[in-house]
C-alpha cells in the first residue's frame, strides 16, 4: 500500500499556468523514486505538493490514505516528511548540529540525548566535529547539502524527499549520498528524490517522468525497477 | 479570536522550549540588530523615565505642599465691586462733582464686628480663628513714643515744635500748616487717618496667643517679667524693651494713655512684661514711618478683654460733633479690628468661602486669601515643568514608537527567509510570530531595565536643572516687566513685603505674600514610575510585534522559499 499517493492531481498558479495535469501515482515504504523532468516540468512543485507546502488545485495528495488538505500540514511536515531543499534552507544565524536540533526540536519528538544524535547523523553524511559546530555560512554548499540532508533525517520521519540532493556535490559524495538514501529505503522509508542527474536516476527503484518519455536506466540498484510517465502541465513538456 | 487561542495555546504548549531556545539564540546570533533595538528603547525608556519621573515628583510637591499648605484668609469690604456698582449707578444719578460719593457707599458698608466674624468662625472648615484690635494713643506725662528722628514729638501734642512750612516731614507729618496736634499728620487737631485719630502709640490687643504672631514666629520673645493673661481685662500690658529702655519702664510700672481725640481722657495699664522684637529695629529703620504709633517698639500690648474694655469707657465718655461734610465724628476710641482665618487645606477654604455666603455675607464684603494665590502662583515653573515633561514624554513615545515600528517592518523582511524555513519545516505560524514577539520582548525588557537605569540617573540633575531654568526664566520675565514699569529689580524685592500700615492680618507667620517658587523636587524613580515604564515597554513591543505577527501570517513559505531559490 501506497502511504503517500497522487489521486488526479492537477496544479497551476494562479489558475492559469497549468504546471501538473491529472497526476496519479503511489509511493511506497522502502523503495527509492527518482523524479525526473526537464527545467521547468513542475519538479519542485510536485515536491511542494508531497511536502504538504501546498495544496494541489486539482486532486489530492493523499499520505497514509489521508487527504493532505484535510490534516494538519506542519505536523506533516515536521513530523512525518523530511525534505532536502534544493536551496538547503538551512538557517544561516545557526550552526550545523543547531540546525539539526532545530529539525529534532520542530517535530516534537522525544529524542534523548539531542546533541549526540545530530552530531552523529552529520558525521554519517560525512561532517566531522569541527564542520558541525561552525555556522553554515561558513560552510561550502556541498556541506550545507549534507547539513540539510542531515536535518531532514533528524526526526526519523516515514517519507524523505529530496530535490537534487547531489546537485552540489562531487562525483564521490554523490554516490555515498544516493547509497545512504538507497539505505534509508532498505530501512523501510520511502525516498522520493527529485534529480536531473542520470547517476541518481540509474540507482533508483523506480523513476517518475514528468514527460512521456520511454526511460531505461544504465544501470539498476534494484532488479524490478520501473518508469512511470505522468503529465506536466506544459504541453510542450508532455510525451504520451 | 482564534489566532489569539492558538497563541495562548502555542506559548502554554511543550513547544514554548523551542520558542524560548530560538529566540535566545536569535537573539545572541544577531547582536548588532539586537543591539540597535536596544539602544533606541533604552533611550526611549531613558527620556520617558526621566519625563514620568519629573512628572510623578512634580504632583507630589504639589500635593504634598498643598497638604503642608495652612491656608489664611480675611473677609473685608470689597471696595473695588462698590466702586465697580456706584459707578455703573452714577450714570443715572451723577452727584455735583460728576463722580459717585465713594465715601458715603462705603459707609454703608461698616465693619464686621467682632461677633459677626466669630461667627463665622465656628464654621467646621475653620481651623483656627485669630483676631486683634489696636487703637491709637497719646503718651502723657513723661512718656515719650520711641522715635530715631531728631525732632521728636512729645506726649502733649500741642508742645510740638510748630512748623509753618509746607516742607513734608516724615515725623510731623504731611506739611499743611502749624499746630499740628500729636506732631503727625495735619494740623489743628489729631491726626485724622481713615476717619479716627492717630496717636503715638498703639495699643494692640490678643485674643489668643496664636494670633501673637511675632512671639509664635519667634522674632518677639518675653525678656523680663511675665506674659499677660489674655483672658482677663486685667489692665495689664507688654512693652517692648525699646520703649522700656526709652523712658526707664521696668516690670510692674504703670504707663498712662491718652485719647488722642480727648487729652484729659486717660487710661492706665501696668507693665506685666518686657518683650524683644527682633524685627522692631529694622522696620524702624528701613521704612518711611508716619507715625510714631507705626513704629513697633512703640506698641503696647493687651489683652482683648482689656483693650475693649479701655474702647468701652471711651465709646461712654466720647462727644460727637459734625464736620464740614455733614458727618458725624465721635471722639471715642474705637478698636480696629484685624481678623484672619485659618484653615487646614484650600478644600477647606473653598468650603468656608461658599458657607459664609449661605449664611448671608454680603456681596460687599470679600472673602480673599492672598497665600493661597502665593501658593498657586509658585507652582507656575513646575507646572511649565510639568508640560515639558508632558511634551518630552508624547514626542518620544511617539518617534520611539515609530522607529520601533519601522525597524520591526525591516527587521521581519530581512527575516523573511528565515520565517519561511521554519514554516516549512513544520513549525506553526503562530509558534514563528511567538517566538519573534518574545525576542522583541526580551530586547524591550532589558532595554527597559537599562533606561531605567539611565534615568534613575539622570532624572534627578536633570528635573533640577530644568526647575531651576524655569525658576530663573520666570523671575526674568518678572523683573524685567517691573523694568519696565520703572521699578528695577522690584519684582522680588516688592514681593518679599513691605511693612503693612494698619490691620494687615497674620500672613507673616503662615508665609510672607511674595511669591517663592517651587524650586526643589524630587524627581527620583519610584514604583509609580516604574509601574508606568512597564507599562510603555510592553505597549512599545506589542506594537512593534503586532507588526511581526502581521507579517508572519500574511507570508506563505512556498512562495518565501521559491523567490528565494
Amino acid at each position: 500500500m501506497s502511504i503517500l499517493e497522487l489521486n488526479d492531481v492537477s496544479y497551476s498558479y494562479d489558475g492559469l499556468k497549468c504546471v501538473l495535469t491529472d497526476l496519479t501515482w503511489g509511493f511506497e515504504e522502502s523503495r527509492l523514486y527518482a523524479v525526473t523532468g526537464r527545467s521547468g516540468a513542475g519538479k519542485t512543485t510536485l515536491l511542494s505538493l508531497l511536502a504538504g507546502l501546498t495544496n494541489p488545485t486539482g486532486g489530492a495528495v493523499l499520505f497514509n490514505g489521508h487527504d493532505l488538505a484535510t490534516l494538519d500540514r506542519y505536523r506533516y511536515r515536521s513530523h512525518d516528511v523530511g525534505v532536502v531543499f534544493q536551496s538547503f534552507n538551512l538557517l544561516p544565524h545557526l550552526t550545523a548540529v543547531e540546525n539539526v536540533e532545530l529539525g529534532m526540536r520542530a517535530s516534537g519528538k522525544r529524542i534523548d540525548h539531542r546533541r549526540d544524535h545530530a552530531m552523529a547523523l552529520l558525521d554519517k553524511v560525512g561532517l566531522d566535529e569541527s564542520l558541525a559546530t561552525r555556522r553554515v555560512l561558513k560552510l561550502s554548499g556541498g556541506e550545507q547539502q549534507r547539513v540539510a540532508i542531515a536535518r531532514a533525517l533528524s526526526y526519523d520521519p516515514k517519507v524523505i524527499l529530496a530535490d537534487e540532493p547531489t546537485g552540489n556535490l562531487d562525483l564521490a559524495t554523490q554516490n555515498d549520498i544516493v547509497s545512504m538514501l538507497g539505505d534509508l529505503a532498505d530501512e523501510g522509508k520511502c525516498v522520493i528524490v527529485v534529480t536531473h542527474s542520470p547517476e541518481v536516476v540509474d540507482c533508483v527503484d523506480e523513476v517518475y517522468r514528468l514527460k512521456a518519455e520511454a526511460v531505461k536506466p544504465k544501470k539498476t540498484r534494484r532488479r524490478n525497477q520501473t518508469a512511470i510517465e505522468g503529465s506536466s502541465g506544459q504541453p510542450s513538456d508532455v510525451e504520451s | 479570536m482564534p489566532f489569539i487561542s492558538g497563541f495562548l495555546e502555542v506559548a502554554c504548549s511543550p513547544g514554548s522550549m523551542l520558542i524560548l531556545t530560538n529566540a535566545w539564540k536569535s537573539l545572541t546570533r544577531s547582536l548588532g540588530r539586537n543591539l540597535l533595538l536596544f539602544l533606541i528603547v533604552a533611550c526611549i525608556a531613558g527620556a520617558a523615565s526621566v519625563a514620568l519621573a519629573i512628572k510623578s515628583s512634580a504632583s507630589e510637591a504639589e500635593e504634598s505642599g498643598r497638604e503642608s499648605l495652612t491656608i489664611t484668609a480675611t473677609i473685608g469690604l470689597d471696595r473695588q465691586k462698590l466702586m465697580e456698582d456706584a459707578t455703573s449707578q452714577t450714570n443715572t444719578t451723577d452727584t455735583a462733582e460728576g463722580r459717585p460719593n465713594f465715601q458715603g457707599v462705603f459707609s454703608s458698608y461698616p465693619d464686621l464686628t467682632l461677633d459677626e466674624l466669630k461667627t463665622y468662625a465656628a464654621k467646621d472648615s475653620v481651623q483656627d480663628f485669630l483676631y486683634s484690635g489696636s487703637i491709637s494713643v497719646d503718651t502723657t506725662g513723661d512718656i515719650e513714643p520711641v522715635s530715631t528722628q531728631s525732632a521728636t514729638s512729645t506726649g502733649d501734642s500741642t508742645a510740638s515744635t510748630d512748623t509753618s512750612t509746607d516742607q513734608f516731614d516724615p515725623v510731623n507729618g504731611f506739611p499743611g500748616g502749624s499746630g499740628g496736634s500729636g506732631g503727625n499728620f495735619g494740623s489743628g487737631g489729631p491726626v485724622s487717618f481713615g476717619g479716627r485719630s492717630m496717636g503715638d502709640l498703639q495699643v494692640t490687643g490678643y485674643g489668643s496667643e496664636s494670633a501673637m504672631t511675632g512671639f509664635v514666629s519667634g522674632t518677639q520673645s518675653i525678656v523680663s517679667g511675665a506674659m499677660i493673661d489674655l483672658m482677663r481685662a486685667d489692665n495689664e500690658c507688654l512693652i517692648s524693651d525699646e520703649f522700656a529702655a526709652y523712658n526707664s519702664l521696668s516690670v510692674g510700672d504703670t504707663v498712662t494713655v491718652a485719647n488722642p481725640a480727648a487729652l484729659e481722657e486717660t487710661y492706665t495699664v501696668t507693665i506685666a512684661g518686657i518683650y524683644h522684637d527682633d524685627q522692631a529695629s529694622a522696620q524702624s529703620d528701613g521704612g518711611m514711618i508716619f507715625s510714631t504709633s507705626q513704629d513697633s517698639a512703640n506698641r503696647l500690648i493687651v489683652s482683648y478683654p482689656t483693650l475693649q474694655s479701655i474702647s468701652d469707657e471711651s465709646q461712654a465718655q466720647a462727644t460727637t460733633t459734625t464736620d464740614q461734610m455733614g458727618q458725624e465724628i465721635s471722639t471715642g476710641l474705637v478698636a480696629t479690628i484685624s481678623s484672619t482665618y485659618v484653615f487646614a487645606s484650600p478644600e477647606n477654604y473653598d468650603t468656608f468661602t461658599t458657607q459664609v455666603r449661605e449664611d448671608g455675607l454680603g456681596e460687599a464684603y470679600s472673602v480673599t486669601s492672598t497665600d493661597l494665590d502665593s501658593y498657586q502662583a509658585s507652582l507656575v515653573p513646575l507646572n511649565n515643568l510639568v508640560s515639558f515633561a508632558n511634551t518630552l514624554l508624547l514626542v518620544v513615545l511617539g518617534v520611539g514608537g515609530v522607529v520601533l515600528v519601522a525597524i520591526a517592518m525591516l527587521t521581519i523582511r530581512e527575516r523573511k527567509y528565515e520565517v519561511g524555513v521554519l514554516t516549512a519545516i513544520g513549525i506553526s505560524k503562530p509558534k514563528v510570530a511567538l517566538q519573534l514577539v518574545v525576542e522583541m520582548f526580551l530586547v524591550v525588557v532589558f532595554g527597559l531595565v537599562a533606561g531605567l537605569g539611565i534615568g534613575a540617573a539622570a532624572s534627578v540633575p536633570v528635573a533640577d536643572h530644568l526647575l531651576e531654568s524655569q525658576v530663573a526664566a520666570q523671575i526674568a520675565q518678572e523683573e524685567s516687566v517691573e523694568t519696565n514699569f520703572g521699578r528695577p529689580g522690584g519684582g522680588i524685592a516688592a514681593s518679599q513685603g513691605m511693612p503693612s500700615m494698619g490691620g494687615g492680618g497674620f500672613s507673616n507667620v503662615f508665609g510672607q505674600n511674595a511669591v517663592s517658587y517651587l524650586d526643589q523636587i524630587n524627581a527620583t524613580l519610584d514604583w509609580n514610575v516604574i509601574l508606568h515604564m512597564a507599562g510603555i515597554g510592553l505597549g512599545l513591543a506589542l506594537v512593534a510585534s503586532l507588526v511581526s505577527i502581521v507579517f508572519v501570517m500574511r507570508y506563505e513559505p512556498l512562495s518565501i522559499l521559491a523567490n528565494r531559490s
